[in-house]
């Protein structure tokens, strides 16, 4: 039991590490500007680190793009996708990864400018289940929120994302 | 002399214009799992496919989204050793440049 603990560890430490790190820097941006650092902030930072990495030497890009959810100061909520080249663009909704394209074409149907938080969940759903291979359970697909309301994101637990999927099926 | 003579070096433009090496990189996002973001009125939701090799992994060790700082999370497709550096990058990047604002700022204050 103890040998299991120790393998498994180091890998759960360094990802919360990142977190922890993350969020002591922007608590500099609070200490400066006694507000959280704004989405579009975070998004152009991260943009800049990745294409620091298209023209260096030595390096290569991230092999990665990522999808950032948040809100603005003025409560706009905001999503954002950002390239290893560096370039970042907003969207209303985008899918990257396997099937992508297959995925945005669905979202380009069901996106409606009136949708609420409680829909958008649901299309992501089934979204994701559009080109999933298998089933779909709450182990194997992960969702994160941010309500403009409050301001906060927070990653469902597996019980909030299994109340979906039935509320999907 | 093609394209693919300047692949190898990721500073270099080819002929054409493009930075192959970035491209590349685009195709092992376009291999990585599905992730996708919708933003609706009051909110945004970011989702993701965590679906693993083995049924024998724990799934509970696995985790790709993520809260950066408390109003905004990140989700990402491709490479996961990549990102997590890329977490460190950016944490690095982004002291240093607040950090940098916190000196400019106590610097203007002194006429």
């Amino acid at each position: 039991m103890f040998d299991f603990k120790i393998l498994t560890k180091p890998f759960h430490d360094t990802s919360n590490l990142i977190v922890r790190k993350a969020r002591k820097a922007s608590q500099s941006y609070f200490l400066t500007y006694r507000e959280t650092k704004p989405v579009s902030q975070l998004v152009k930072s991260t943009a800049s680190v990745m294409q620091e990495y298209t023209q260096s030497g030595g390096v290569r890009p991230f092999g990665v793009s990522l999808l950032v959810a948040g809100v603005e100061a003025d409560k706009t909520p905001r999503l954002y996708q950002v390239d290893p080249s560096g370039a970042y663009f907003a969207w209303k909704a985008t899918a990257i990864g396997k099937n992508y394209v297959n995925a945005k074409n669905f979202l380009e149907k069901r996106y409606t400018d009136d949708m609420e938080l409680e829909d958008a969940i649901h299309t992501a759903l089934l979204t994701l289940r559009e080109g999933f291979e298998g089933e779909m359970t709450n182990t194997n697909i992960e969702v994160g929120i941010v309500t403009a309301a409050d301001g906060k994101f927070r990653v469902l637990t597996p019980e909030q994302v299994q109340d979906y999927l039935d509320e999907a099926n | 002399m093609g394209d693919s003579a300047y692949s190898f070096s990721l500073t270099t433009f080819s002929r054409t214009g493009k930075l192959l090496q970035i491209e590349y990189a685009l195709n092992a996002v376009a291999n990585g799992r599905t992730s996708l973001g919708i933003c609706a009125k009051d909110g945004v939701v970011i989702a993701t496919d965590k679906k693993l090799s083995s049924c024998l992994v724990d799934t509970d060790e696995v985790s790709k989204v993520q809260a950066v700082t408390d109003g905004a999370g990140f989700v990402y497709s491709g490479l996961g050793p990549d990102y997590r550096v890329l977490g460190k990058c950016i944490t690095r990047f982004l002291s240093f440049v607040d950090n940098y604002v916190v000196l400019v700022s106590d610097f203007s204050r002194i006429d």
